[in-house]
């Protein structure tokens, strides 16, 4: 197997990790990280396809996600901290005062 | 990588190892002797070494005290808290410690060296080859600096919290805010420099001050940035955690802040990794506003005198000459920031904060704009 | 099988373990450190590439910034949490299913893709040192690096009005 092709699959094992973390996991801080996880994953995937075509849009468009991330991250733990305040806690199982 | 690739590398992380480990200890020393000569008194000078057979105790000013710190640290008893993280806790120490050597990697001690000069009978094997002295002559240098220094955050973060105390996290907290405050200033402020000589790469903003400004002045930083080299300096100092900003470890508020629970070596690696971060501000600030390893007038050469006037130097002389002017110049920093910290009192917590956000970063990001301007207007 | 490859090799069996560790571990500062030697390794793979700029970026932006954030969080809320004691929710099973039926279904198209076929752009390889890769990345897309710089401003924004918001709820 290829160089790329392995680090192409190392960022689908990775996403697919990140996304089973969303799903599984029950902490709210602990489903933002890996949704962090989910955005390494593809960083990786867009670096290795910068390299296969030898263009520089894929590293242009990680410095965006850089920025988005940081972004998202600023905005979503206050959001999370806040939101652990009416339950007092962070298991994701009790914010279920929208349920009907 | 070939064999002499591999040999010069060998011996620059040597001499850095050397310089940095030696630096650390040596200055647990002049902090005493200087914080002494300063308030007139005459500092530690009991500690000696008994000549055996004889009864010749040797004093030396006080030098065996280092040696007698080190060996107390080494040899204290090691406990460990009752309920606390343990993986958190193991990590601290090296999270602290391991960044602050790593960003002397980038660091650029001495000129190029040419080793087929140097040794003769060597020259074929080196095949004509020059090293700059840089362990990593790596192109985004200053970017290196900043990102290392993000993970000593973590570390002095991971300490104060693993230990189940709350002092120790008061102590982490107050470390995380501040670390992140200065080094966003620090940042800032190095703009400036990376603006006017064009590049983030150490080496050459070091070769690109062996020049003269207006004729006659050597072109070092300071004198193109005063300001962002003072408000550097300042920030330096608050990233190290010292006084005026050591309140992470305030020892007369919070017993000893975020390594309280720190006994023996592993309080002696923060320690150690507080004084190689002295040395290390030190050698960013002589790399980026202090003309680095070059005395004025100075270049890879010999010296070149405004008027024209030459004096070319052979290869080892220049070599010989950087290295010692580089450490010179780190000694005088380390000098200085004891100086700062025997001097001034310590802030308090929120004044520390404002003084970042409110103070220095509009300094900061005023002096940008200003160097902007003028660089616009210059090339206009 | 050079240094370089088996670098590349290492690095990335520590992203990966990293990742694991993220899902298994129970506390969020254990999770928090997985993540960090994750995105540390990845730093490390994109170094070995030759990729610099996106390395250090990575380093100083992910773990000097978000994770620093991430930790100060955990650090503040150390609540002893009903999800400490139970980690996973009811959608272990299906989660763990789903995950792997799109790990499969996007190695088997990896697979299916093959060998790359190199198409330069537009000239020679592209360089990844910091000056010129920042004179193409703002001379193509200077839009999008302003554009980012307004969504930081609306993130600011947001920000303040969050914490806002919180302190005039608690009364």
């Amino acid at each position: 197997m290829a160089d790329t092709q392995l680090l192409l699959g190392l960022s689908f094992v990775l996403f697919a990790l990140g996304l089973v973390g969303v799903m599984v996991r029950r902490n709210a801080l602990v489903m933002l990280m890996c949704m962090e996880l989910m955005l390494n994953a593809v960083i990786l995937a867009l670096v290795t396809f910068s390299l296969e075509t030898a263009t520089l849009s894929g590293a242009v468009l990680v410095f965006l996600i850089f920025v988005v991330a940081a972004a998202e991250i600023a905005i979503a733990i206050p959001i999370v901290l806040l939101l652990s305040r009416q339950r007092s806690s962070l298991d994701v199982e009790g914010y279920d005062r929208l349920q009907g | 990588m070939n064999a002499p690739d591999f040999a010069i590398s060998l011996v620059y992380i040597a001499y850095a190892l050397a310089v940095l480990l030696t630096f650390g200890a040596i200055l647990t020393w002049v902090e005493r002797k200087q914080a002494a000569i300063m308030s007139d008194r005459i500092g530690a000078n009991r500690a000696y070494v008994r000549i055996p057979f004889t009864q010749v105790k040797l004093i030396w000013l006080g030098l065996f005290h280092g040696m007698a710190d080190g060996l107390k640290l080494l040899l204290k008893e090691d406990f460990k808290p009752l309920a606390y993280d343990k993986l958190a806790y193991a990590l601290g120490p090296w999270l602290a410690i391991v960044p602050v050597l790593l960003v002397f990697a980038v660091v650029p001690f001495g000129g190029t060296l040419d080793p087929g000069r140097l040794f003769p009978s060597l020259a074929e094997w080196f095949g004509g080859r020059t090293y700059p002295m840089q362990i990593a002559p790596i192109d985004a240098g200053i970017l290196i600096v900043f990102a290392f220094s993000g993970i000593t955050i973590i570390g002095a973060m991971l300490a104060g919290w693993s230990s189940a105390n709350k002092f120790s996290l008061l102590g982490a907290l107050r470390a995380g805010s501040q670390l992140i405050s200065y080094e966003l200033v620090m940042g800032l402020t190095v703009l400036g420099i990376v603006l006017i000589f064009g590049t983030v790469n150490l080496g050459t903003i070091v070769e690109r001050q062996s020049g003269t400004v207006l004729g006659f002045l050597p072109a070092w930083g300071i004198v193109y940035q005063p300001f962002a080299a003072v408000l550097f300096l300042i920030a330096g100092i608050a990233e190290n955690k010292r006084i005026p900003f050591d309140l992470p470890e305030a020892e007369s508020e919070l017993i000893s802040g975020y390594f309280t629970e720190y006994s023996a070596m592993k309080q002696g690696v923060f320690m150690l990794s507080e004084f190689i971060e002295i040395a290390v501000i030190g050698a960013l600030f002589v790399t980026l506003f202090f003309g680095g390893y070059n005395l004025p007038w100075m270049n890879d050469t010999g010296f070149v005198f405004p008027g024209g006037h030459a004096v070319p130097l052979s290869h080892g002389w220049v070599v010989v000459l950087q290295l010692l002017t580089f450490l010179g110049k780190v000694f005088l920093l380390c000098s200085f920031q004891i100086l700062v910290r025997w001097t001034l009192p310590r802030f308090r917590w929120d004044q520390l904060l404002r003084f970042a956000w409110k103070f220095l970063l509009p300094l900061a990001i005023a002096n940008l704009v200003v160097t902007a301007v003028a660089l616009w207007v210059q090339q206009a | 099988m050079t240094i370089d490859q088996l670098l590349v090799y290492f690095f990335g069996a520590c992203a990966l373990l990293g990742g694991v560790l993220m899902l298994v571990a129970r506390h969020p500062m254990r999770v928090a450190l997985a993540l960090i030697s994750c995105m540390l390794s990845l730093a490390g793979i994109y170094a070995m590439l030759g990729v610099h700029v996106v390395a250090v970026f990575q380093v100083l932006i992910y773990v000097g910034a978000v994770m620093v954030f991430m930790v100060y969080v955990i650090m503040l809320l150390d609540v002893r949490d009903p999800s400490f004691v139970r980690r996973y929710s009811r959608m272990l099973l299906p989660g763990v299913v789903l995950g792997a039926l799109l790990a499969g279904a996007l190695g088997i198209s990896a697979i299916r893709l093959g060998a790359p076929a190199i198409q330069p752009g537009a000239g020679a390889a592209p360089s990844y040192l910091v000056q010129p890769f920042s004179v193409e990345f703002l001379r193509e897309y200077w839009l999008h690096f302003e554009l980012t710089s307004v969504l930081l401003v609306a993130a600011v924004v947001a920000a303040i009005a969050i914490i806002r918001s919180g302190r005039r709820s608690d009364g």
